[in-house]
């Protein structure tokens, strides 16, 4: 405690406000990823079957989904993250904390999660889905037994870059009032030139994705074959 | 080979399970410590940009804690005013207490918003700094002067550059002054805009800075470190609009508990705070 306050003296002043912040992060990344990464997966797949050498080519849903997504993610988060407050407030009620701060990040991070899981669905073995394609399986158990299961360790590899990245964006969220600390950071180490809470933030982070890139590692351990 | 790698795996997996589990049950056990804490009196929410004025709220808070007023004050930091405002006129904070009358107007009259001012706080002047000269006289032709980027500070530190002699201006009356209205610069001068909390820490890379003075008290300096002091006199009318005020949604503007607030405000431990917090900088406005 006392290296703390000599080191921090600006976090151990704030404690309860560095721990709420830091669980906002947590709050943030956990609902936003497991959010996105179910429309990350769904729209992968889509994109998969539906391009032109896939099991089912429909060039018109291909490109519109193809084309959204890049239109999402030319656009920098901090403007997209502005323009969607009225949507959010009529989604979730309201635009600011960390509850209106979810629906941004899930429009902001999607497009991204979803190219990444596009190309480990990708590195699925072509000859694979010929084989399953000839023995007669169904579209959706190749996509289940094959596509998702062979790609099971570079989704997980995948998924914790889009984690990484979106700790990133949570940061910015503190503009609109979602709080986190990247907010905290901002509030304190940017505005009030108080360097020791980000030194603390950023600490902190290195952490998070620390556990984040270990726990990855081990399920790709887990899954590889 | 692979066998054991994988048992090794799922320990490690198991371990950070469990280490992750025990985080969440503090945190869980925080906040419900926190909640039980918090629980009684009537909490109003207050839109502040930044956390400059926390002292000053700790003792508006402290003097409702004396009377007995059974009201908690909730402050809600935002990073950018235009977002404070939105957030109130929708509903979602009760009062702000960020900005001046310069900025509340040009936001009522762009967006819209039923916002009323319910009490007045302080002014905080904007002053002219360099680590490079020590009188206005120095600059040369071409030295740059970093100045905030939002419209009424844009406007407010011209008015600081035409002041101190630097610029003129077509009309130093005017509401929101912007760069278009620099009718001549005899002293050869660059503005440019930018971040108003960047602008200490980038002083160094500018001939000039104009910022406000939070900024300046957090980083370290004093206001004597300006080369040059816009006069500040609550009395005169051309100070007016940047007077900060405290603000609420129009319908609620006669509510009772806002009233007891700002009472609460206008007290001499709340004007003491300010003083201290800005040192002597910031000049209250309010009478006590």
């Amino acid at each position: 405690m006392n290296i703390l306050t000599q080191w921090f003296p600006n976090v151990a002043s704030r404690l309860p406000e560095f721990f709420d912040s830091f669980v906002q992060t947590l709050i943030m990344v956990g609902v936003t990823g497991a959010v996105s990464f179910v429309f990350a997966v769904l729209f992968a797949v889509l994109l998969t079957l539906t391009r032109k050498d896939g099991l089912t080519p429909n060039a018109v849903a291909f490109n519109i989904v193809d084309k959204l997504i890049n239109l999402f993610r030319s656009i920098p988060f901090i403007i997209l993250a502005a323009a969607l407050v009225p949507v959010t407030r009529a989604l979730v009620g309201t635009a600011i904390g960390t509850r209106g701060a979810i629906f941004p990040l899930i429009v902001g991070i999607t497009p991204f999660f979803t190219r990444q899981i596009q190309s480990a669905l990708a590195s699925v073995d072509a000859g694979l889905i010929e084989a399953a394609e000839s023995m007669g399986m169904s579209v959706g158990r190749i996509v289940l037994r094959v596509y998702l299961r062979e790609a099971v360790p570079s989704i997980i590899r995948v998924s914790v870059i889009a984690l990484v990245s979106l700790i990133g964006l949570t940061a910015i969220v503190g503009i609109v009032g979602g709080g986190g600390l990247g907010d905290f950071a901002i509030r304190y180490g940017y505005q009030r030139y108080m360097l020791d809470a980000t030194y603390a933030t950023i600490i902190v982070l290195v952490l998070l994705i620390g556990v984040i890139e270990f726990v990855g590692r081990q399920l790709v351990l887990l899954t590889e074959h | 080979m692979a066998t054991t790698s994988k048992a090794k795996a799922k320990r490690n997996l198991i371990t950070v399970l469990v280490a992750v589990l025990a985080v969440i049950a503090v945190i869980v056990a925080v906040g419900v410590y926190q909640r039980a804490q918090a629980a009684g009196g009537r909490t109003i929410t207050v839109g502040v940009v930044g956390n400059s004025d926390d002292a000053i709220w700790q003792a508006v808070q402290q003097q409702l804690d004396d009377e007995g007023a059974g009201i908690t004050l909730e402050l809600k930091t935002f990073q950018d005013g235009i977002y404070a405002n939105q957030a109130q006129a929708n509903g979602e904070l009760d009062l702000t207490a960020f900005q001046h009358y310069a900025f509340l107007n040009q936001e009522i009259e762009q967006k819209g918003y039923e916002l009323s001012v319910i009490g007045e706080t302080y002014i905080s002047p904007l002053n002219l700094y360099s680590d490079k000269y020590d009188d206005v006289a120095d600059f040369q032709p071409g030295d740059q002067i970093a100045i905030p980027n939002n419209a009424t500070n844009t406007g407010r530190a011209l008015k600081v550059l035409d002041a101190a002699g630097l610029i003129t201006l077509e009309d130093n009356t005017k509401e929101n002054p912007t760069v278009d209205d620099i009718a001549s610069n005899p002293s050869g001068v660059e503005v440019v805009l930018t971040d108003p909390a960047s602008i200490v820490n980038t002083l160094p890379d500018y001939a000039g800075g104009i910022t406000n003075t939070n900024f300046i008290i957090d980083a370290g300096m004093s206001v004597d470190d300006a080369i040059y002091q816009a006069p500040v006199d609550s009395d005169n009318e051309s100070f007016k609009p940047y007077v900060n005020v405290i603000v609420a949604r129009t319908e609620n503007k006669d509510d009772e508990t806002y009233r007891t607030i700002v009472d609460a405000y206008h007290t001499k431990a709340v004007a003491e705070a300010i003083e201290n917090n800005y040192q002597g900088a910031v000049v209250p406005v309010f009478d006590y």
